[in-house]
């Protein structure tokens, strides 16, 4: 199948021709989702190469998968979160958690900002990511899929194996003890700027 | 305002950063996926190579190439079957060896007449 179409079809579209044998579609899938799978891997672990590492192992028990995925039962998404949850979980328990360095959030993407407004953004992102850090490892899940990723409930509900009311006590838990550390950097992040 | 809408106040400028400025992979991670999903894809037309593909000594490509731990186990029980018989053979067997060896007047088709075939049918039985 041309690469164009291939764009086009869905997450379990293409895991079935994946499974068949397409490695165009191993690509599109690899460009599609392994962004996202990485990024909330970061957010979980604050370790891009602990991240990456993750993100690999993820794609990789796709990939193994395919064979036996049933299109239309589960989202792939919401499996792969699920999978990264797990890892990250793992690692966090191996290893002590680490600060977030200041060059391991990119930079937002070249618009009309202004240079300040990007230095800006980036210090908020960072600042974010240090106080996400500190929460406890389920509030932090909770609060990346709900408040960054976008996730509606009850796919976090699923993701997280917990019940639509824990998701929603661990997010408002969550944002209460993020909002005790951000409160008084605001002022210092520019906030007072913004109004 | 009620507290959640404090809360959310002062955290909504910080997730709109976050989600503006979403940490990105390496180049290097895309090519690394990839070469898993070929490896995977490989492994389901030849199996065998994911596992070849991880392996790091000369000992486990010698295991590979052998066929892995049963022809391991095979070959050591073949060799300390082989190495008992030699230390300590059964009695006929010393025999039948020695005549072989020696050629001491013993024929090998000597030993087959004396085979009874008809178990205990009588010749005449046999003839009808």
């Amino acid at each position: 199948m041309p690469l164009d179409a291939l764009t086009n079809a869905s997450d379990d579209a293409l895991l079935v021709l994946f499974a068949n044998g397409d490695p165009k579609a191993a690509l599109v899938l690899t460009h599609r989702l392994s962004p996202r799978v990485f990024a909330y891997g970061f957010r979980l672990l604050g370790d891009r190469n602990e991240a990456e590492d993750v993100a690999q192992e993820a794609m990789l028990r796709l990939w193994k998968v395919a064979p036996n995925w049933r299109p239309g039962e589960a989202k792939i998404t919401t499996w792969l979160f699920r999978v990264v949850s797990n890892l990250s979980i793992d690692r966090k328990r191996r290893h002590h958690s680490r600060a977030v360095s200041l060059d391991a959030v990119a930079d937002p993407p070249d618009g009309a900002d202004s240079v300040e407004q990007t230095l800006q953004d980036k210090a908020r992102s960072e600042a974010l990511q240090t106080a996400l850090l500190r929460l406890p490892d389920r509030q932090r899940q909770a609060v990346i899929l709900r408040n960054i990723e976008g996730l509606a409930n009850p796919e976090i509900a699923s993701i997280m194996g917990i019940s639509v009311e824990a998701v929603e006590s661990l997010t408002a838990r969550g944002k209460r003890a993020l909002c005790k550390q951000l409160t008084d950097k605001r002022d210092a992040l520019g906030f007072e700027d913004d109004r | 305002m009620t507290d959640k809408d404090q809360v959310d106040s002062v955290l909504e400028d910080f997730f709109a950063a976050a989600r503006g400025a979403s940490p990105k992979p390496s180049a290097d991670l895309s090519a690394r996926i990839l070469e898993d999903a070929k490896i995977v894809r490989a492994e389901r037309v030849h199996p065998g190579d994911l596992w070849r593909s991880k392996r790091r000594n000369v000992w486990s490509e010698f295991l590979w190439l052998i066929g892995g731990a049963p022809a391991i186990l095979a070959l050591s029980t073949a060799a300390i079957a082989g190495i008992w018989i030699g230390i300590s053979p059964p009695d006929y067997m010393a025999e039948q060896v020695q005549s072989y060896l020696l050629g001491s007047g013993y024929n090998a088709t000597d030993s087959f007449w004396a085979v009874d075939t008809l178990g205990g049918f009588t010749l005449s039985t046999a003839g009808g």
